[in-house]
């Protein structure tokens, strides 16, 4: 197999662009994409300051890598959620990300430890409130990014969302009819309200194998491993189905995501609808001030539990 | 005269995989493409990586290779086919 644009030997096909490339014509492929996805979805600009929620999975690092290469000022946040050897082998990853790839390009990664706050990991403090582990965990990452997002000033959070993420979570909410959240599906969306920030996901045009073999391609060392309590969740048979549809005719995941946002641009002016939405049912959190539909947003009152129960 | 106990060894294809991390052999030569199938493991979600470079589908794999099968959805393949964890075809 070569190369689709300079005829040497190709590393990776890509079956739903008809193409093929080698090394140096697939990082161009990759860097265009993620260019197209900023400019298409007015995501940012050259000046403005971005916080990438890192993870140490191979998305957030690539994308973190893809944003400095391309020459935006992007910085990065880490979560750590105390799972055990998991969250130390994910924070040696970033750390290492951050002290030899981003910091010859002045960016910073900033650090949030849950154990510290709450005084116990996501597993307990997820037992502790009666609550799943990934809501729980989700919870805390959006208010966590949003928050240092807020205080630090940055212009706009992006996360490392892709193509196969966008695609299993559209088929989630569609089997299930929850046209509630399509609205919320789009790439980019606005600051609504003081108080929140900017979400983006530049990496939407790309697939999870594109972002796997870049990751590889690039020596960027990531976890391979999957956050184990994330085990038998529902988005890995919806990412497992739909890539044994792409298997058999690629082009599967795009036209389904793609198409499902070409036809919500046609609906409506998203952006003014949901900022319209949002002012009209958020306020600021009676004990933190980041925006809720409550008197308490959901953060303060979870770590409130925990506290009650770790004093108990 | 050499005994059949001390017969030259052939090696075979040994490939690497994860969720859960283990190795299997298969007899070469065989594509990518075709070992992926017999794994039932779709292109999609995988890339088959040998030493720093990755592998296209096209590619022929012979014994003697060491490979890794990466899966691309971290977190695992629910469809590996478990009673294939070791086999030579």
């Amino acid at each position: 197999m070569n190369c689709t644009k300079c005829k040497t030997k190709a590393v990776i096909g890509l079956p739903r662009h008809n193409a093929a490339f080698c090394k140096g014509c697939f990082n161009v492929f990759v860097h265009d994409q993620v260019v197209r996805a900023i400019k298409s979805e007015k995501m940012f600009g050259k000046e403005e300051r971005i916080l990438v929620a890192v993870s140490g999975g191979k998305d957030s690092l690539a994308l973190w890598d893809i944003l400095l290469k391309l020459g935006y000022r992007a910085d990065a946040l880490y979560v750590d959620l105390g799972i055990g050897g998991y969250s130390e082998q994910s924070h040696a990853k970033v750390t290492k990300f951050a002290e030899a790839a981003a910091a010859s390009h002045g960016a910073t990664l900033h650090l949030h430890t849950l154990e510290q706050e709450a005084g116990a990991g996501i597993k307990e403090l997820a037992q502790l409130i009666h609550r799943p582990t990934c809501s729980t965990c989700g919870t805390i990452k959006r208010y966590q990014f949003n928050r240092v997002a807020v205080e630090q000033d940055y212009d706009v959070m992006a996360t490392g969302h892709n193509l196969d993420d966008e695609a299993a979570r559209l088929l989630g909410n569609v089997l299930h009819w929850q046209e509630e959240y399509l609205d919320k599906q789009g790439p980019s969306l606005p600051a609504s309200v003081e108080g929140f920030a900017k979400k983006v996901k530049p990496l939407f045009r790309l697939s999870e194998r594109e972002l796997a073999a870049y990751a590889v391609l690039n020596r960027i060392d990531y976890i391979v491993e999957e956050c184990p309590m994330a085990k038998g969740a529902k988005m890995l048979q919806y990412k497992d189905v739909l890539n044994r549809l792409e298997t058999e005719s690629p082009g599967t995941k795009q036209t389904f995501y793609w198409g499902f946002l070409e036809k919500q641009s046609k609906k409506q002016p998203t952006a003014t609808t949901m900022t319209e939405k949002d002012r009209a049912v958020l306020h600021p959190c009676s004990s933190c001030s980041q925006p809720t539909t409550a008197e308490v947003c959901s953060y303060c009152k979870m770590m409130a539990r925990a506290k009650t129960h770790a004093t108990s | 005269m050499q005994s059949c106990r001390h017969r030259p060894y052939h090696p075979l294809v040994q490939i690497q995989l994860s969720h859960p991390a283990r190795t299997v052999e298969v007899k070469g030569p065989k594509k990518v493409k075709e070992l992926l199938r017999e794994l039932n493991l779709p292109v999609e979600a995988h890339l088959v990586i040998k030493g720093d470079d990755l592998v296209t589908e096209d590619e022929m794999l012979y014994d003697g290779d060491h490979i890794e099968i990466r899966p691309v959805i971290s977190g695992g393949s629910p469809h590996f086919p478990f009673h294939l964890s070791r086999f030579t075809s």
